[in-house]
């Protein structure tokens, strides 16, 4: 416990990047923690020839974990080609929250948005 | 052999004394004994770790969770599963209702046929007589050879005549009551030649079983009881072309309470095979109009708090046999078997049922059974328990072999690794007592 809530993380988790609602999307996907009933959905816009993931926007309710990583997934996967979003690992999440690891009660909430995420292709 | 000295060692139980005589017990196929390392793991649980699992943060739960998951992937690793084509269930009669309830009750229609063998436990019988009544399917038997084997010729002849309506065919692996042993390739290779042959006849369309998983209408589904075999022998479930596989726990060194449904990948994939227990636990959401399942495979199967501890008990008890080594644990039995059969045909009054194998050629696993002349089982058992041996008398669960050949009952003597040719000479020993009593 004593270092997963250092200050940059509940940042990210108080203000998270790419959240709201978007108009039109051209994928959407949610995904929901059966554990406790957390919940992120993520629509995103492609490019022209559908291969890119241009722009994201996301929303959910959860603890500090899910949100501060589904902020983190949603700044990394803006602009990526969306063949590569099913190689996401659970360690690049933990890398960009600056955690080196996480407990197993808490992994699914780590990985509540990269489910979301896979989910959308 | 094993070491039989030493691994007594880590049987407590096999140091009491009953009726002042030290324990041999050879009722191995009705439950095993269990060794210090599984019951530790149990109570080692409950002393130190014991919190709900999946559902908590604080570090019991997360420690509960990391016993139960590592336990998961131990034993469907020791039955060559992938993890999630793993179900726990209570024991092998409840893997089995739950094929008939998650797979037969959506997939067996009026009509259909289940073939089965007069050698199966009732547990592989009643479950499908069962279903048979619900949905007016038919259920076959398979005889046996005069030697107590599973009849191929009588297998052959019924997947032909009653192709185009068999849905499952459930065997045992290994016979509880006569040892005999069904050799797994030879019977999926008879049915998916059948398929193919039968299968073109009918309509052109080659039952496909390819590994992106497709099948045919007229695919025949394959359901190995292994209760008997799962203690003896090493099971590669991914390597046998087989649909279902069901174990018991506690025949098998782990303790009661817990045992497996082995089901192919593709099934759970596919939702063939779905849950037939629902609740907490199993979901991935809840709103007042419907459910998701579970994402994992087996998780949705796993409706309400599972029993961690014997989870981890039975994962003890694959790491004990695992030490032992497979193939040393099956060639332990053999020997036992062979030397049970050499010793056990001296005596003029004994009659041995099922395959007459011998030291040189032995397909027997786990059991001998035979018929004392003039004496009921139950009363050979009782002397034997006058001299601290513990066999099973009765029908072995068995009563349709039983009865078609005209057996009232049979006595069984059964091993584990911790049996010795001493225990069977004790045996010997023992029935010598019979004929004083009774003769």
């Amino acid at each position: 416990m004593s270092n997963i809530y250092h200050e940059d993380l509940l940042d990210e988790a108080k203000n998270p990047s790419n959240y709201g609602e978007m108009d039109n999307p051209d994928l959407v996907s949610t995904q929901y923690n059966a554990s406790c009933g957390d919940v992120i959905t993520v629509s995103v816009k492609l490019s022209d020839d559908k291969k890119t993931i241009e722009d994201i926007k996301w929303k959910g309710q959860g603890c500090v974990i899910s949100q501060a990583s589904m902020s983190v997934l949603s700044e990394k996967i803006k602009g990526l080609e969306i063949i590569k979003l099913q190689k996401l690992t659970q360690k690049e999440i933990l890398e960009e929250l600056g955690l080196s690891e996480i407990s197993v009660g808490r992994v699914k909430c780590l990985l509540l948005g990269l489910g979301a995420v896979k989910k959308l292709v | 052999m094993l070491n039989t000295d030493s691994i007594k060692r880590n049987f407590p139980i096999l140091t009491r004394v009953i009726n002042g005589k030290k324990l041999v017990y050879l009722d191995n196929a009705a439950t095993s004994q269990k060794p210090f390392s599984v019951v530790e793991a149990i109570s080692s649980y409950y002393l130190n770790n014991n919190a709900n699992v999946h559902r908590g943060v604080h570090t019991l739960s997360d420690e509960s969770t990391t016993i139960f998951e590592n336990s998961k992937n131990k034993i469907a690793k020791f039955f060559g599963a992938k993890n999630h084509e793993l179900i726990f269930v209570r024991n092998t009669t409840e893997a089995i209702n739950g094929v008939a309830y998650g797979w037969g009750e959506k997939n067996i229609d009026a009509g259909d046929v289940i073939l089965v063998s007069i050698l199966d436990h009732h547990s592989n019988i009643v479950v499908w007589q069962e279903l048979c009544k619900r949905k007016k399917a038919n259920l076959i038997f398979i005889g046996i050879t005069d030697d107590g084997k599973l009849d191929l010729d009588d297998f052959d002849s019924k997947l032909k005549k009653f192709f185009g309506k068999i849905k499952l065919v459930a065997f045992p692996h290994v016979s509880n009551a006569l040892g005999s042993t069904i050799d797994l390739k030879v019977i999926t290779k008879k049915v998916r030649a059948t398929e193919k042959a039968e299968g073109n006849k009918i309509s052109g369309v080659v039952s496909n079983r390819s590994s992106n998983g497709t099948t045919s209408v007229y695919s025949i589904k394959i359901l190995i009881d292994g209760a008997q075999s799962a203690p003896h022998m090493k099971i590669n479930f991914d390597d046998l072309d087989i649909d279902f596989f069901t174990f018991s726990g506690h025949k098998m060194l782990g303790p009661m309470g817990v045992g497996g449904l082995l089901v192919r990948e593709e099934l759970l994939k596919t939702d063939q095979m779905q849950p037939w227990l629902f609740g907490g636990g199993m979901i991935s959401e809840v709103h007042e109009s419907h459910t998701n399942f579970h994402d994992d495979l087996s998780e949705r199967f796993i409706a309400g708090t599972p029993d961690v501890a014997s989870v981890a008990g039975l994962a003890a008890a694959c790491k004990y046999l695992e030490n032992l080594g497979m193939e040393n644990v099956l060639q332990h039995d053999k020997e036992l078997v062979a030397y049970a059969l050499d010793e056990l045909s001296k005596n003029k009054d004994i009659e041995i049922v099922g395959p007459k194998a011998n030291s040189k050629n032995n397909t027997r696993i786990g059991s001998v059974s035979f018929i004392y002349k003039g004496v009921h089982a139950h009363d050979v058992a009782q002397v034997l328990d006058s001299e601290g041996i513990a066999v099973r008398s009765g029908h072995h669960c068995t009563m349709p072999l039983h009865t078609s050949q005209n057996w009232v009952a049979t006595t069984r003597v059964s091993f584990q690794v911790y049996n010795s040719k001493e225990d069977i000479d004790t045996l010997v020993e023992g029935l010598k007592k019979v004929k004083k009593v009774f003769k």
